[in-house]
C-alpha cells in the first residue's frame, strides 16, 4: 500500500461524499432522525442511535461508494492507473470507517453521554464499525450497479439495523440481533460502567472473533473481485468457505449470549416457582393461572405474568441498571410527574428506606385505562420495579393480582 | 523499427463462447494502429486484454516489451487508456478530475494546468464535469490519459457519439500525439476516420483477424474502384457502373457515347467502407 495513492483516493472520496446528494441524504437521515427524536421525545433510544450510525453510515456509504465506481465505470479508469484494487478499496474503507466513527461518537456523546461508558464506547465502536464497514465492502463488490445495490443493499441494511430495535418484540429477532456486531457494541457501551467484568470481556471476545472472521471473508471477496472479469458476480469456492465460517461465527456469537431465561421449577407438591439465576430472582408461580413472557431491551430486563383468562392483566417485574445514576428522589419525582400527566385518581403513594440504603416507593392509582400498583426498589446501581397492570377497572382481576402480589411480595428474593 | 505491441496467438474464451480466437498482431512504435470490426467482433476484448483488464485464455501479449500477465502495473505507468464510456467523476471539476490522476501518477503539480491548456480546457477548468458536453468530456478524458506522457495510448471508439466538429478536434489531437512520438492503438466503427488516421489497420470479425495492412493496401486488395456513367436514353436518365478492373471499360464507355448523350462520368475510389463491407461479406461466405 502506497501512502500517496491512499491519501489521493481518500481525498477524492471525501469530496464525493460531501458533493454527492445520495451520501448526504444517508448522513442527513442518520443525524436528522436522532436529533429530531431528541427534540421531540427528549431523548432518542440509544439502541437506535448506535444501530443507525453504525449501519446506515458504515454499511450503506461503504457499499454505495464501491458500487458507484463500478456503475459509472470509473473503476475501469482507476484499474489502468498505478492504483491497485486493494489500494482503491482500502482508501474507501478508511474514509467510510472514519466517517462512521465521527458520526457515531458525535451522536452518542452528545445525546447519550449519561447512559454509556465512555471507555467502552471508545473501545467497542471502532471494532463494530470496522465489521459493519467490511460488510459494506463485500456488498459493494457483489453489486455491479446502483440499482442492484438499492435492492440488495436496502434489505441487508434493514437486516443489520432492525433486529436490534425489535429484539424485545420477538424471540427469533433476538437470536438474530445477538449475532450482529451492533448488539455487542451496544451491550459494551451500556454495560461498560461495570468496568471489565467477565460479561464485558465475553462481548469483546465475540466482537474480535467476528472481526477476524469478517476480515478473512472480505479478503476472499477482494481476491475474487480482482480475478473476475465479467460484470456478473460469480461466487467461487473460497467465498463459500469463508461465508460459511463467518456464518458459524455469527451463530456462535448469538448462542453464547442466549439470555439466561428464568425457569419454572416445582418446589414441592403443587408449589411452583419462577427463578432466574442471572438476576437472582425467585417468585412463586401458578402455571395454570399465568402465562410467562420475558424480554430485554436496552439495559432493562422484564418478566411478565399474564393471567391466562385475561391476558391484558398481568404482574410484572422489571430490572434496570441505573446507568444514569439517577437518585431515588429524582426517580420518584419523575414518576410522580408521569402519573399526574395521566390524570390519575385515587393516588396512593408511600416511601420507605430499607437496609443498604435501598429506597422503596409504592405507587397505586387509577386512570381511564386501568388500575396500577407498583413498588420500586432503587439503589444507585439498579432500579427494580414490581407491579400490576389491570385493564379491568371493575376490579375483578385487579383484586386477584393485588392480593397475589401483596401476599408474596414479602417472599420475593431480589 | 521495433514494436510497441506484440500479440501472439491470443485467445479469449468466456465459458463456451470464444470472443477472440487465436489472433497475432504487432504494432510499430510511433504509429497509429486501428482495429476495426463490426459490433461484438472482439475489439474491446482485445483492448481490455492488452491493458490487463482481462485474463488471457491462451497466447501472449507484450506491451512496450513487458508481459501483460506479469508486469501489468509497470505497463500501466507507461500507457494511457481512453475507454468507450465517458468514465469521469461527475461531481468533480475538470481540474479535480485530471489532478486526481496526476496525484495517482505522482507527477509534478503544474502538469495538470499544463495539460488543461494543451487541450484548450482553461475556460472550463473549474466547471463540474456533469455540466460539460460530450465533446468536452472526451477532451477531459484525453487530457487524463496523456497526463503522464504515456508511450502508448489506447483509444476505444474515441469519436463515438461526438458531433463532426468535436470528432475533428479529437482526430487532430490524436495526430498531434503521434507527432510527439506516442504510439496509438485505437478501435473505431468509423471507416473514414480510420482511413485518415491510421498507418496500419487490422479488421477483426467474430474474434478473428481477417485482414491487416495499410489503408492503401487494404483498399487495393478488398476495395472496388468504379466508373459511374450517366446518359440520356429516349428522354430518360440512366446510370451504369463499371469496375475499373474490367478490361473493356473504355470500349463500353465509347459505345454509350456513340449511342446516347453522356451526361456525366465519375470515378469512384475504393473506400474503407467498401473494404469493411467486402471483408464482412467475404468472411460470411467462408463460414
Amino acid at each position: 500500500m502506497r501512502s500517496y495513492i491512499l491519501s489521493t483516493i481518500i481525498k477524492r472520496d471525501l469530496k464525493e461524499t460531501y458533493r454527492n446528494p445520495q451520501t448526504l441524504i444517508i448522513l442527513g437521515i442518520t443525524i436528522g432522525i436522532n436529533v429530531f427524536m431528541s427534540l421531540l421525545f427528549g431523548k432518542a433510544l440509544w439502541v437506535m442511535t448506535f444501530s443507525m450510525s453504525l449501519v446506515m453510515v458504515g454499511f450503506t456509504i461503504t457499499s454505495f461508494m464501491i458500487t458507484e465506481e463500478k456503475d459509472k465505470l470509473t473503476l475501469d479508469a482507476l484499474l489502468v492507473s498505478p492504483a491497485s484494487y486493494q489500494e482503491i478499496l482500502f482508501g474507501k474503507l478508511f474514509l467510510t470507517f472514519s466517517i462512521t466513527l465521527s458520526v457515531t461518537f458525535s451522536l452518542i456523546f452528545s445525546l447519550h453521554h449519561e447512559e454509556v461508558s465512555v471507555l467502552h464506547t471508545l473501545l467497542s465502536v471502532p471494532l463494530g464499525a470496522l465489521v459493519i464497514c467490511l460488510f459494506g465492502v463485500v456488498v459493494g463488490l457483489i453489486c455491479q450497479t446502483q440499482a442492484m445495490l438499492s435492492g440488495i443493499g436496502t434489505i441487508l441494511m434493514l437486516a443489520l439495523f432492525l433486529p436490534e430495535l425489535l429484539a424485545s418484540a420477538n424471540v427469533y429477532l433476538g437470536y438474530f440481533a445477538r449475532a450482529l456486531p451492533t448488539h455487542h457494541v451496544i451491550q459494551l457501551a451500556s454495560l461498560g460502567k461495570e468496568g471489565f467484568s467477565p460479561l464485558i470481556l465475553k462481548h469483546y471476545g465475540v466482537l474480535v472473533l467476528s472481526l477476524t472472521a469478517t476480515i478473512f471473508w472480505v479478503s476472499s471477496f477482494i481476491k475474487t473481485a480482482i480475478s473476475q472479469e465479467s460484470h456478473k458476480w460469480k461466487f467461487d469456492r473460497r467465498n463459500k468457505v469463508t461465508s460459511f465460517i463467518l456464518l458459524m461465527t455469527l451463530v456462535f456469537s448469538s448462542v453464547v449470549f442466549l439470555p439466561l431465561k428464568g425457569q419454572v421449577l416445582q418446589t414441592s407438591g403443587n408449589s411452583y416457582s419462577y427463578q432466574n439465576t442471572q438476576y437472582k430472582l425467585s417468585i412463586p408461580f401458578l402455571p395454570k393461572k399465568f402465562e410467562l413472557k420475558e424480554f430485554s431491551f436496552q439495559n432493562k430486563y422484564v418478566v411478565k405474568f399474564h393471567l391466562i383468562d385475561r391476558p391484558a392483566d398481568y404482574i410484572y417485574i422489571s430490572m434496570q441498571k441505573n446507568n444514569k445514576g439517577i437518585s431515588s428522589k429524582e426517580n420518584y419525582e419523575e414518576r410522580l410527574l408521569k402519573v399526574r400527566k395521566e390524570d390519575a385518581i385515587n393516588l396512593n403513594l408511600s416511601r420507605s428506606i430499607g437496609a443498604n440504603e435501598v429506597v422503596l416507593d409504592r405507587f397505586e392509582y387509577e386512570t381511564q385505562k386501568g388500575k396500577y400498583l407498583y413498588y420500586i426498589f432503587s439503589t444507585k446501581d439498579f432500579l427494580y420495579k414490581i407491579g400490576i397492570e389491570a385493564s379491568n377497572v371493575e376490579g375483578e382481576s385487579y383484586s386477584y393480582l393485588r392480593e397475589y402480589l401483596q401476599k408474596y411480595i414479602q417472599q420475593m428474593t431480589l | 523499427m521495433s514494436n510497441c505491441i506484440e500479440i501472439t496467438n491470443f485467445t479469449k474464451k468466456y465459458d463456451l463462447f470464444t470472443a477472440v480466437d487465436d489472433i497475432t498482431l504487432s504494432v510499430t512504435k510511433g504509429s497509429i494502429f486501428g482495429l476495426l470490426g463490426p459490433n461484438g467482433a472482439g475489439k474491446t476484448t482485445t483492448i481490455k486484454a492488452m491493458t490487463g483488464r482481462l485474463r488471457l485464455t491462451a497466447g501472449e501479449i507484450s506491451i512496450l516489451g513487458l508481459d501483460v500477465t506479469k508486469d501489468i502495473k509497470k505497463i500501466h505507468q507507461q500507457i494511457g487508456v481512453v475507454s468507450e464510456s465517458q468514465n469521469l467523476y461527475e461531481h468533480l471539476s475538470v481540474f479535480e478530475n485530471i489532478d486526481f490522476f496526476r496525484q495517482l501518477y505522482n507527477i509534478e503539480k503544474n502538469k495538470t494546468d499544463q495539460i488543461i491548456k494543451t487541450l484548450s480546457l482553461e475556460h472550463k477548468r473549474d466547471n463540474r464535469v456533469s455540466g460539460l458536453s460530450k465533446g468536452l468530456k472526451q477532451r477531459v478524458l484525453l487530457a487524463r490519459s496523456i497526463l503522464h506522457s504515456p508511450k502508448l495510448l489506447f483509444l476505444d471508439e474515441p469519436t463515438s457519439g461526438l458531433d463532426p466538429s468535436s470528432a475533428k478536434e479529437v482526430l487532430e489531437f490524436i495526430h498531434k500525439i503521434k507527432e510527439l512520438g506516442t504510439s496509438v492503438f485505437l478501435t473505431t466503427h468509423n471507416m473514414e476516420e480510420a482511413d485518415l488516421l491510421c498507418d496500419k489497420i487490422a479488421f477483426i470479425n467474430k474474434g478473428s483477424i481477417v485482414a491487416v495492412g495499410t489503408p492503401k493496401t487494404l483498399k487495393d486488395q478488398f476495395g472496388n474502384s468504379d466508373v459511374e456513367v450517366t446518359y440520356r436514353e429516349n428522354g430518360h436518365e440512366k446510370t451504369e457502373i463499371h469496375s475499373l478492373e474490367e478490361k473493356s471499360i473504355f470500349h463500353k464507355i465509347s459505345e454509350i457515347h456513340q449511342a446516347h448523350q453522356i451526361l456525366s462520368i465519375h470515378s469512384r475510389e475504393a473506400t474503407m467502407n467498401d473494404v469493411f463491407l467486402n471483408i464482412v461479406e467475404h468472411s460470411k461466405e467462408q463460414q
